[in-house]
């Protein structure tokens, strides 16, 4: 992968530019906001307009008999299961409620991953060994990308 | 294209689960280097997206529809390994809290899903930006077609699943026509989808795009030097 920040430094013609990318255009923060909004747009309202036929998948096995070889999920009790909420009549608010939930719960697991694969990052940038996870496989070239990598994106945090 | 369970007999559930986990392990390792100060609080957006969007089933005929997958988009927008780990927790909600997708399926859907789609995706957004001008303006064709074989690539290997593990006694050609013959429709919408929001995210913020990053330093080269072919010339020697 050739991505700006792993070429050879000491061109600064070369890393200027990668540093002046992050000010262009709207901030990160502003970017997320408004990413947000569309999601939560798209799974509260538009997703009540979705298509109910089959998807490929379902058809293809209605079509060429094994769809009753399915069976019911062991989570089809669920408060959400069918992307509707039990005890909501309504059901354009069943599919939002459940639509917006689930953003909610994607939108923090997603974040949480992101967060911990982060953290793991830092403690093997200190050289740590807290938890006995050595971690050598490639522990110096991905330490020694990381700093590269915060250097490198150090610009961006003064936002 | 959820599997739900009974569709695979156990043996079959249990390798693609060892193959999901093993994606995920190794994703968890490599994403690493994929999260910076950009991605890192775009991935959970990534993955939210993802959710919404495969919940606008859009009809291809027939009275048959389709969704978005977006193992694709992902590995465009926040790269190849922290895509795998966006899908898998889509793919995880949507199992456990929604019904959408069996439970001793969820290994076979976090690996034609979340795993074939972000490989195929990903290396054919590659492949495809080599026969394009080296500019930002080529990621959103690149995401077309990545996105647009992705699909019937992993209907394709639906299919080889159930050829080794499946629970009824079917026509396998005629199942391989159909899935494949719907996945192309639906390749289609997934390569609109995916176009248009790399397309509109590479006009507001290149630089949020990783897929998108080395198209930026060579048009970052070009605009500050006075002549920019031979500015190309020192760079590809």
């Amino acid at each position: 992968m050739s991505r700006p920040e792993d070429r050879p430094e000491g061109r600064p013609e070369d890393r200027a530019p990668a540093g002046e990318t992050g000010r262009r255009g709207p901030r990160t923060r502003v970017i997320v906001v408004v990413g947000l909004l569309v999601v939560l747009a798209l799974a509260g309202g538009v997703s009540y307009y979705a298509s109910a036929s089959p998807d490929g998948l379902n058809k293809v096995a209605e079509d060429h008999g094994f769809a009753s070889t399915a069976k019911d999920s062991p989570t089809r009790h669920s408060p959400f299961a069918g992307y509707g909420v039990r005890g909501i009549t309504d059901g354009r608010a069943s599919t939002a409620v459940a639509g917006v939930a689930g953003v909610a719960i994607v939108l923090a697991l997603g974040t949480g991953v992101a967060l911990a694969v982060r953290r793991r990052d830092r403690r093997g940038d200190h050289g740590g060994d807290h938890d006995g996870d050595h971690n050598d496989d490639h522990g110096a070239p991905s330490a020694t990308m990381a700093a590269a990598q915060d250097a490198s994106a150090a610009p961006d945090r003064r936002q | 294209m959820h599997v739900p369970d009974g569709f695979l007999d156990a043996p079959t559930s249990i390798a693609t689960g060892a193959v999901a986990a093993t994606a995920v392990a190794v994703s968890l390792r490599r994403a690493r280097r994929e999260l910076d100060d950009k991605t890192a609080p775009l991935t959970g957006l990534v993955a939210a997206f993802v959710f919404a969007v495969q919940m606008l089933n859009f009809p291809v005929g027939a009275g048959t529809s389709g969704h978005l997958l977006g193992g694709a988009l992902a590995a465009i927008l926040v790269g190849p390994w922290t895509a795998v780990l966006c899908m898998t927790v889509v793919l995880l909600v949507q199992g456990l809290f929604f019904a959408d997708g069996g439970i001793t399926a969820l290994g076979t859907n976090i690996t034609l899903m979340g795993v074939v789609t972000v490989v195929v995706g990903w290396a054919l957004f590659r492949l495809t930006l080599r026969f394009l001008p080296r500019r930002p303006a080529s990621a959103a064709p690149a995401a077309f077609v990545a996105a647009l074989v992705s699909v019937p690539v992993a209907a394709l290997c639906f299919v080889g699943l159930y050829a080794v593990g499946g629970t009824a006694d079917i026509s396998l050609k005629a199942v391989f026509a159909a899935m494949v013959g719907w996945h192309v429709l639906i390749g289609l919408g997934e390569a609109a989808i995916t176009a248009l929001t790399v397309g509109s995210v590479i006009a507001v913020r290149p630089d949020l795009v990783h897929g998108a990053r080395p198209l930026i330093a060579a048009r970052e080269l070009t605009v500050r030097k006075p002549r920019p072919l031979v500015t190309k010339g020192d760079r590809s020697a």
